[in-house]
């Protein structure tokens, strides 16, 4: 064994420059780690002349750009703790990137290669709205993780697009795709788009694939509307800051109304924005950004398509709501603009399935991308059910029943070139639903089950850097 | 004085191994639902018939006489656990019973053979180790009739299900299967027929409709092994491990409960 130095990665966002903060480490000297086990990180920031270049590359990320540095082998690190500068020098780019710099020290059999980076950028929900802290901190409409590895191949991407038992999967427990980075040698980038805003089923899905500019339009004025109408209508206690009795002081300081008009313009943003399904990402590489091509396989959930959904009478755009976002998350005034202007779509499963299918036949003519749907978790500890009698009429609407014929259907609907399942309800079951008791939030060892299901399943459709 | 809980059990591995006994290897892994009854009832033991059921489709209705090999044949052909001469008859309805036990294991999994002539059913059993002379008549007057259509099974079985009711009033208690394959791991099947755990899901609900119609009680092996978790329970697609068999003689048993065959009264 021999002390060899951990030099920092090229990594370039040539024809902008590249700026990085302090480190903060995330080992201390003395620690043993694992080969592609992160080491410290820091945030980015690019420079040079918005002038003189038309397309600033990621554009949309650039105010969360961060790089993680990883061991690129197993040893004991010495980690020179004065890169870190402490303060905001570890929160904002200010120095030129230094490929080559020597950042630390391993004990090793062989002279290991530079540092490995895996870069993380989150595109805001508002872009105002700082979050910095650790890794990719506050709220992303976005998130990715991209890395070139030691390969040199075209990176692979994989969207995420399900619901909140994907953001386990896709980003982790430290929710930087940490796990994914371990595993997969690249290049490959991991895109985690949640929930927050709309349900991402395959009829909103389809719709917004389809999405013509009329269509985008008749949308905008639906919204433009009710927001106008809202904002004229506002009760005469709608400001409570400002009464009487409040001015020596006010239990709660934010404006009431503010969160449904903000669900209003977040719902209208993801509806007449770019589908994710066809969104072309820049990643930063040893020699400069590249431009990929829109992601090679979405990840669904199957679930998704069974949340509620609502259809705008005169516009005919279709939404989907987690029910358990009304209410505390989204505002009253939100659930009677529903009830008022929308319509509540009751969906099969026949539905579901001639959606999805629809939604495999348009994705695959337009980028080629396979989808990779998760199905559902139909056991459950909670329904001891040994006869059907009982439930009557609802028999086909109970959640047994749904699960199981949901199920059969993505099975069936996997003969489609381009559709494969990632069997949840199988590792479930092999594992013991306990590890899943509400039937969507899984614990940490059904999490890597699936995303290792992810993974083998992305290898055998032949999609690269996994 | 023990009371008594006549159980008639027609099904293979999964029935008997959960009510009987289970030995892998000359050794005893589980001595059936008694032991279950022994700590929750004590004074009640189960008297289990039990019969190994070739498929739902070959047990015949009261008075019906299935269409079935010559008795030559019959004698001849070579037997396993399923004697052909035994295929297609049942003492089901000869004596009372308190409950009835049926499975869709032979549904799902067991393929049949067809007398090209006749047309009679019948399940070749441990086939590979049938002497030449009789492989060569199965070859030369029989054809694969394949697998149990479900539609066709699920009536059979509600049609057996009435009867029991009608006939002998005892409860009746269905299994359903794991659709849990170690080392099953498809995600695409695109031009594949359906693989046995696809044709379990759908027979699993299959059996959940009917229960719909029929008063019946399904023993649910396919949640049982999720929540317990079949990789532990399950050694392969139908055979189980001790604490599986264990988790299944519960079922049975929390299931008769609720369908009061241990009142005072009795079922």
């Amino acid at each position: 064994m021999s002390m060899y130095p951990l030099r920092m990665p090229s990594l370039s966002a040539r024809p902008f420059g590249l700026l990085r903060s302090g480190l903060q480490w995330l080992r201390r000297s003395g620690d043993r780690v694992q080969a592609r086990e992160p080491l410290a990180y820091c945030h980015l920031r690019l420079s040079g002349s918005r002038e003189r270049h038309a397309i600033v590359p990621l554009a949309e990320d650039q105010h969360d750009l961060q790089v993680v540095l990883a061991s690129p082998t197993a040893g004991t690190v010495e980690c020179h703790a004065d890169l870190s500068r402490g303060g905001y020098q570890d929160l904002v780019g200010s120095t030129d990137w230094d490929a080559g710099s020597i950042v630390g020290s391993i004990d090793s059999s062989e002279e290991p290669l530079e540092l490995v980076a895996l870069v993380l950028a989150g595109r805001r929900g508002f872009e105002n709205g700082e979050g910095r802290g650790g890794l990719l901190a506050g709220w992303h409409e976005r998130a990715r993780g991209f890395w070139q590895g030691e390969g040199s191949d075209r990176f692979g991407t994989v969207l995420s697009l399900g619901t909140c038992e994907q953001t386990g999967i896709f980003r982790g427990d430290n929710m930087a795709f940490l796990s994914w980075f371990a595993c997969a040698p690249g290049p490959a980038q991991v895109i985690s788009i949640a929930d927050e805003r709309c349900v991402h089923s395959s009829a909103v899905l389809l719709q917004h694939i389809r999405r013509t500019p009329a269509e985008a339009v008749a949308i905008a004025d639906a919204v433009q509307g009710w927001l106008g109408e809202r904002l004229q209508q506002l009760p005469p206690d709608a400001f409570p800051a400002f009464e009487a009795d409040a001015s020596k002081g006010y239990v709660g300081g934010r404006w009431p109304h503010m969160q449904d008009l903000l669900f209003g313009m977040h719902l209208l943003g993801e509806a007449v924005g770019t589908c994710p399904i066809l969104e072309r990402n820049d990643v930063l590489t040893r020699r400069g950004t590249v431009q990929l091509k829109p992601p090679d396989a979405i990840a669904l959930s199957l679930g998704s398509d069974l949340a509620p959904h609502f259809r705008h009478r005169r516009t005919g755009w279709m939404i989907a709501i987690h029910s358990f976002r009304f209410g505390d998350y989204i505002g009253p005034r939100l659930l009677e603009w529903l009830k008022r202007d929308f319509e509540p779509v009751r969906r099969t499963v026949s539905d579901i399935a001639r959606d999805l299918a629809a939604l495999a036949a348009e994705v695959e003519a337009r980028t080629g991308a396979v989808l990779l749907v998760q199905n559902l978790i139909a056991s459950s500890a909670v329904n001891r059910i040994s006869n059907y009698a009982w439930l009557g009429p609802s028999f086909s609407e109970s959640p047994p029943v749904i699960a199981a014929e949901a199920n059969l259907m993505l099975y069936d609907l996997t003969r489609a070139r381009n559709v494969s399942m990632i069997d949840s309800d199988a590792l479930a079951a092999d594992l013991g639903v306990r590890h899943v008791p509400d039937g969507t939030h899984a614990s940490r060892e059904l999490l890597e089950a699936q995303r290792g299901e992810f993974q083998r399943v992305l290898r055998a459709v032949g999609i690269p850097g996994f | 004085m023990a009371r008594i809980i006549r159980i008639f059990a027609r099904g293979n591995t999964d029935v008997r191994d959960s009510l009987l006994w289970s030995r892998v290897g000359g050794v005893l892994e589980w001595n059936g639902i008694n032991e279950v009854l022994r700590a929750r009832h004590e004074g009640v033991i189960a008297k289990v018939r039990h019969e190994t059921c070739p498929r739902i489709d070959l047990i015949p209705l009261p008075g019906e006489t299935l269409c079935s090999p010559p008795q030559e044949l019959s004698r001849r052909l070579p037997s396993g656990v399923h004697p052909i001469a035994r295929q297609h008859r049942s003492a089901l309805f000869d004596a009372p019973a308190d409950v009835v036990v049926f499975s869709l294991q032979s549904a799902v999994l067991t393929s049949l053979a067809r007398h090209r002539r006749d047309g009679w059913l019948f399940l070749p059993d441990a086939v590979d180790q049938w002497d030449p002379q009789s492989r060569a008549w199965l070859a030369s007057e029989c054809d694969n009739a394949g697998p149990a259509p479900m539609e066709a099974t699920l009536v059979r079985l509600e049609q057996l299900i009435e009867a029991v009711r009608e006939r002998l009033g005892a409860s009746v208690l269905v299994y359903n299967l794991s659709p849990v394959v170690p080392g099953e791991c498809t995600h695409c099947w695109l031009g594949a027929e359906d693989a046995i755990g696809l044709r379990v899901r759908r027979f699993n609900l299959g059996l959940m409709e009917l229960s719909m119609r029929q008063d019946f009680s399904i023993v649910d092996v396919d949640r049982l092994m999720a929540c317990a978790g079949a990789e532990r329970l399950k050694v392969d697609m139908v055979h189980l491990k001790a604490e599986g068999l264990r988790l299944v003689a519960e079922e049975v048993v929390r299931i008769l409960e609720q369908r009061g065959c241990f009142d005072a009264t009795g079922p």
